[in-house]
């Protein structure tokens, strides 16, 4: 009897593991699914020997990265909808949330997992780090001929940033990519002062403001500061400073320097004239004495911040309402715009160098960068239940409609998006203009490898987290403690990382005239 | 006598102390997690934390209930996931370790070196990652998150070490009066080692309780997210948009006020805290279940 229970305890363990492995049926999902279709296809295709790879339906996988949605399902129905009709493509839409994007997609690309398009960007999913690896298809051939219209509505130059040893991976989401800074200031001061903004070119112009301020209400810092203040962050470029990869570390190129030298941005006069201002306006109250340490925005929120300086672009006078409580801004643009490297690569989508659908993924990313009925499906959903159409482009949105991911520049063209009730109508045509005329930074399809310099960088980083939002808010007297910040920062290896650069840098004219 | 009783007055008083301060540093931030979820966003960005809210007011609890579904489901799916999986953890651990503590196993050796090994070594993420993903399809499956957290080495050597404390006699005692082996364990050894047992099967429960790395990794479906990761998620959404701010992108939308995260985050662990009491007395005990034989 015991040996019999035995046996067939045996047996039943067997059993189990032989039922283990059959799992593989429960739970594939997809993949089965895109086994099926692809053993389909490859037959047809074996059958018929010259049809079109074109023309033969696929299922493309798609990771992008945005929250999840209620009312996902119904959405991407649709959008399916229009995509089989037109292109005879649907897609498997896979939302991962942002906070994790990175690690899952790293997690994917390295365990060589199935997909097609997978959103990417500088820094998002390092793009520039997988494209080196080999982990994207290379579009060159593929885009003139699947996507002509994606490819030409894209300025030619703005195409290098995203070139990696010549072959470009990825399709720019083409958005806003000039960035301009200017001054924002509350419609009720400047109405109650009556100040007259165009008198306001530069930034050392917003002085005669701040005093008129100041003299009238002397218990407000009418000028907005944060441990890192954006009048040193977005205002590099009115110190005529082009960033060369990680923001602050040492070595920057003269905005407009054809010779492209790599210098210390913290010895150009520029940058110390900048910072005595801030000093200057610091001693005589205009910004607040808390601001290395306060880090909420609660003072902006409730009004008590008349002025602020930071980066714009059309429309950002509505969307900036927001950090003021919602109260009316009017605005000033100083300098012109600039585009560099890493505004253009901020946001991509690139295709997987294993997909087996090379062409129709590429049809798709057109069809998500020029179909409008498409596209708007995507970001905002069906109409009449997530959005209504008030207007030939305008939409208001449904309050808690159960779609709205909010992330029109991560699946594609944002200029294709419908307005959205409060932004100007013109708000599109404006934004390409601005990109047109703006200015290119010499060093546009330069991507600086820090990997040999990485501790020095780190060295710098702890030097300038010690002296920069001292200096940077005026709380520090710049006569002083710039010369030690400089000191500290070549004992830290500022000169090292400097030469690397200027090296890079001369290696990439090098190739780019060959 | 009265200086002595005076002396150890005193040194008690001070150790009293000690943990009294020691036990307010971990209860004060709940205290506070509990008191700013009850508060009116306003006063919170005026006047910052306050234990007791300056001004009570629920609304980030109905923010947070005006779209109970996703809490809900995050609430079964963590639900299942960790009664499930303690129960399925523990009885598999258990038997496993009570076969490597009989001293007449014939494969005792060469399985307690596996054991031992995978507590030292391990293949690495990115294959372990393909292996759950790639070989065995689990991803997008509820089991997916409670198949990889099954057997922990380290909960096997604690039992393996309590099983091993029980007399050899009872179990040939019992073998003579021919008990087959599965009786013997269920009927004898299990009724006798309920304190480890509960101990493990705390620290197994916390465990599937806290996880939200699974759901990241391999769930995609929305609705069989854990409870946690969503609160991961509505953590970090505030860093995302500063992110995507500096990348130039900007968001629309509002974000999730510190009131709706702190009730959020209340909400998923105030189970754990009543749970807790219950099982204090077994825990207490089952922490010294491994240090002494016999």
């Amino acid at each position: 009897m015991k040996r019999l229970v035995t046996a067939l305890i045996t047996v039943l363990c067997a059993v189990m593991l032989i039922s283990f492995s059959a799992c593989n049926g429960i739970g594939t999902g997809v993949t089965q699914q895109d086994k099926a279709v692809n053993d389909g296809t490859s037959e047809a295709i074996e059958q018929s020997g010259t049809s079109n790879p074109a023309d033969e339906y696929a299922k493309i996988i798609w990771y992008m990265r945005a929250d999840s949605q209620r009312d996902f399902e119904v959405v991407m129905k649709k959008a399916n909808e229009i995509l089989k009709e037109k292109i005879n493509a649907e897609i498997d839409m896979r939302f991962v949330e942002p906070a994790s994007y990175n690690e899952k997609m790293k997690m994917v690309i390295a365990s060589n997992e199935y997909y097609d398009i997978c959103f990417t960007g500088a820094g998002y999913n390092d793009y520039y780090g997988n494209a080196a690896k080999g982990a994207f298809l290379p579009l060159n051939e593929l885009l003139p001929k699947y996507a002509p219209k994606t490819y030409a509505q894209i300025p030619e130059d703005f195409w290098e940033a995203v070139r990696v040893g010549g072959n470009i991976y990825a399709v720019i989401n083409y958005q806003i990519v000039g960035r301009q800074t200017g001054m924002y200031m509350l419609k009720e001061y400047q109405e109650r002062y009556n100040f007259d903004l165009s008198k306001a070119a530069k930034f050392e112009d917003m002085e005669q403001f701040l005093k008129v301020i100041k003299e009238n209400e002397p218990e407000l810092y009418p000028m907005s500061s944060a441990k890192q203040p954006l009048y040193i962050i977005d205002g590099f470029y009115s110190m005529g400073i082009d960033e060369i990869g990680q923001r602050h570390s040492p070595g920057v190129v003269a905005v407009g320097d054809e010779t492209l030298t790599v210098v210390n941005q913290y010895e150009m006069q520029s940058y110390i004239d900048r910072l005595h201002t801030v000093r200057d306006w610091y001693l005589k109250g205009y910004i607040s004495k808390d601001a290395v340490t306060d880090m909420s925005s609660s003072a902006m929120l409730e009004g008590k911040v008349p002025v602020h300086y930071g980066n714009m672009k059309p429309g950002s006078e509505i969307e900036v309402r927001g950090s003021f409580g919602g109260r009316e801004i009017v605005l000033q643009k100083f300098d012109n715009a600039f585009v560099n490297t890493s505004s253009i690569s901020a946001t991509l989508n690139a295709i997987s160098y294993a997909t087996r659908y090379p062409e129709k993924a590429m049809m798709v990313l057109e069809m998500a960068n020029t179909d409008k009925e498409f596209y708007n499906t995507l970001c905002f959903g069906i109409e009449g239940v997530h959005y209504n159409k008030i207007g030939e482009n305008e939409i208001e949105l449904v309050q808690n409609s159960g779609y709205y991911p909010n992330k029109a520049w991560a699946m594609g063209c944002q200029f294709n998006a419908y307005v959205i009730k409060g932004q100007p109508l013109d708000i599109w045509e404006r934004t390409i203009e601005l990109n047109e005329t703006a200015e290119r930074s010499k060093l546009l399809g330069f991507v600086f490898d820090p990997s040999s310099v990485s501790t020095e960088i780190a060295q710098c980083n702890a030097v300038i987290e010690e002296y920069g939002p001292g200096l940077w808010t005026g709380s520090l007297d710049p006569d002083v403690y710039l010369p030690q910040l400089v000191e500290k920062l070549k004992a830290a290896g500022s000169e090292k990382i400097i030469a690397e650069k200027q090296r890079q840098i001369n290696e990439w004219v090098a190739k780019k005239s060959k | 006598m009265v200086e002595k009783k005076e002396n150890v007055f005193l040194k008690e008083a001070l150790i009293h102390l000690l943990f009294i301060l020691i036990a307010i540093c971990f209860i004060y931030p709940i205290l506070l997690l509990i008191g700013i979820s009850f508060s009116d966003m306003g006063s919170i960005m005026k006047n910052g934390y306050r234990l007791i809210p300056e001004k009570f007011s629920l609304q980030a609890y109905r923010y947070v209930f005006a779209s109970p579904k996703r809490l809900i489901n995050g609430y079964l799916v963590t639900a299942f996931s960790t009664t499930v999986g303690t129960v399925t953890s523990l009885f598999v651990t258990s038997l496993l370790a009570y076969a490597l503590s009989r001293q007449d196993y014939v494969f005792r050796k060469k399985i307690s070196f596996m054991v031992i090994f995978t507590l030292l070594f391990n293949g690495g993420m990115v294959p372990w990652y393909m292996l759950i993903s790639n070989y065995y399809k689990l991803k997008n499956t509820v089991w997916v998150l409670i198949l990889p957290y099954l057997i922990n080495s380290w909960n096997v050597i604690i039992l393996r070490t309590f099983f091993q404390g029980i007399p050899k006699e009872m179990i040939e005692a019992a073998d003579i009066d021919g008990s087959s082996e599965f009786r013997t364990f269920f009927s004898i050894i299990v009724p006798q080692s309920t304190p480890s047992l509960a101990a493990v099967g705390f620290l197994i429960m916390l465990r599937y309780w806290n996880d939200w790395y699974l759901s990241m990794l391999f769930i995609e479906k929305s609705n069989l997210h854990t409870l946690q990761y969503m609160i991961y998620n509505m953590m970090n959404k505030v860093r995302e948009m500063m992110q995507d701010a500096s990348a130039g992108n900007m968001s629309l939308e509002d974000m999730p006020t510190e009131t709706v995260r702190m009730a959020t985050v209340f909400l998923a662990s105030g189970p754990v805290l009543f749970v807790f009491p219950f099982f204090q007395k077994y825990f207490v005990k089952g922490l010294t279940v491994g240090s002494v034989k016999g």
